[in-house]
C-alpha cells in the first residue's frame, strides 16, 4: 500500500484473484448442496468448499487491513474451520442415528 | 484426557486463557472485558472439572502437519467443487469403516473432526471396539480414500506427544 492508502496494481490483482477464487468455491459448495443426492453428501459440499472459500476471501481481504485486523481475520477463519468440521461430524452423526431409527421402524 | 500435573497446570491453563482472550477479542472487537473475566474463569473451571486441556505437542512436527493439512484442505475443496460442477454425476456415496490406530480418545476425536476436511470423506461416529472404528461417509467409493485418512492419522501420531509415531495397519 502506498502513502495515499491505495493498493498497488499487483496487490489489487492478487486480492481480486483470491476474492474470485473464494467466490468460486462458495458457488461450487452451493451447487453441491443442490445437486448431491443425500444429506451426508451435501455436508461434504458445505464443509470443504466453504472452508477454503472463506479462507480465500480472508486472504484477499488481508490486502486492505492492518496487522491487527489481519490477525483477527485469520483467527475468525480458523474458528470457522474448527466449528465447521466439528458441526459437520455432529450433524452427520445425528442424521445417521435418524436414518438407522427409520430403518429399524420399517423392519 | 489426562490432567496435566504440577507446574504444567499453570502453563496449560494460562495458554488456554490466552486462546479464550484472543477469541473474545476477535469476536467482540476487544470490548466487554469485564464480562469476559468471569466467563473465562467459568470456562477454565469447566475445563478443569471435565479434565480438558491442550494436548502436548511435538513442536518439530507442527510445520509438517500444517503443510500437510493445508494441502489436503485445498485438495478436498477442489475435489468437491469439480464433482459439484461436473455436468455428469461424479459421486458414488457409501459407508466405510476405518480401524483407528491412535490410542487416546482425544486424538481419535481430533482425527474424526479433521477427516471431514479431507478429500471425499466425512466422519460420522467412533464405534468402540478392538480396535476402535471410525465410521466414514465417502463421497465416491471408487477413489482411494483410505490413503488420505491413514496419512492424516500418521501426521497426528507424529504431532501429538501422547501417541506413538507408528504407521497405521491396513
Amino acid at each position: 500500500m502506498d502513502c495515499a492508502g491505495q493498493l498497488s496494481v499487483l496487490s489489487t490483482v492478487l486480492s481480486s484473484l483470491l476474492l474470485i477464487t473464494g467466490l468460486f468455491f462458495f458457488i461450487a459448495g452451493s451447487v453441491g448442496m443442490l445437486r448431491f443426492p443425500d444429506s451426508f453428501s451435501r455436508l461434504h459440499a458445505v464443509t470443504k468448499a466453504d472452508s477454503l472459500g472463506l479462507g480465500s476471501i480472508v486472504a484477499g481481504l488481508m490486502f486492505y487491513g492492518d496487522l491487527w485486523q489481519n490477525l483477527l481475520l485469520l483467527l475468525i477463519w480458523l474458528l470457522v474451520l474448527a466449528s465447521g468440521s466439528v458441526s459437520c461430524q455432529l450433524l452427520a452423526r445425528f442424521a445417521k442415528a435418524q436414518q438407522d431409527r427409520v430403518q429399524q421402524d420399517k423392519t | 484426557m489426562s490432567l496435566p500435573q504440577g507446574g504444567s497446570v499453570v502453563i496449560c491453563y494460562s495458554a488456554l486463557s490466552g486462546v479464550f482472550a484472543l477469541c473474545w477479542a476477535a469476536l467482540t472487537g476487544a470490548r466487554g472485558w469485564w464480562f469476559f473475566l468471569p466467563l473465562c474463569l467459568l470456562l477454565l473451571l469447566w475445563c478443569y472439572l471435565a479434565k480438558l486441556s491442550l494436548p502436548p505437542l511435538r513442536f518439530k512436527a507442527v510445520p509438517g502437519f500444517l503443510l500437510f493439512f493445508s494441502h489436503q484442505l485445498i485438495l478436498g475443496a477442489w475435489d468437491v467443487a469439480w464433482r459439484a460442477l461436473a455436468p455428469a454425476p461424479r459421486w458414488a456415496p457409501c459407508w466405510q469403516p476405518y480401524a483407528i490406530n491412535l490410542t487416546q480418545a482425544a486424538s481419535q476425536r481430533l482425527l474424526a473432526s479433521m477427516v471431514s476436511l479431507l478429500p471425499g470423506t466425512c466422519a460420522v461416529n467412533i464405534e468402540a471396539g478392538q480396535p476402535d472404528v471410525l465410521l466414514l461417509h465417502v463421497l465416491d467409493g471408487n477413489t482411494d480414500w483410505y490413503k488420505g485418512v491413514a496419512a492424516l492419522e500418521q501426521q497426528l501420531a507424529w504431532l501429538l506427544r501422547d501417541e506413538t509415531a507408528k504407521g497405521p495397519t491396513a
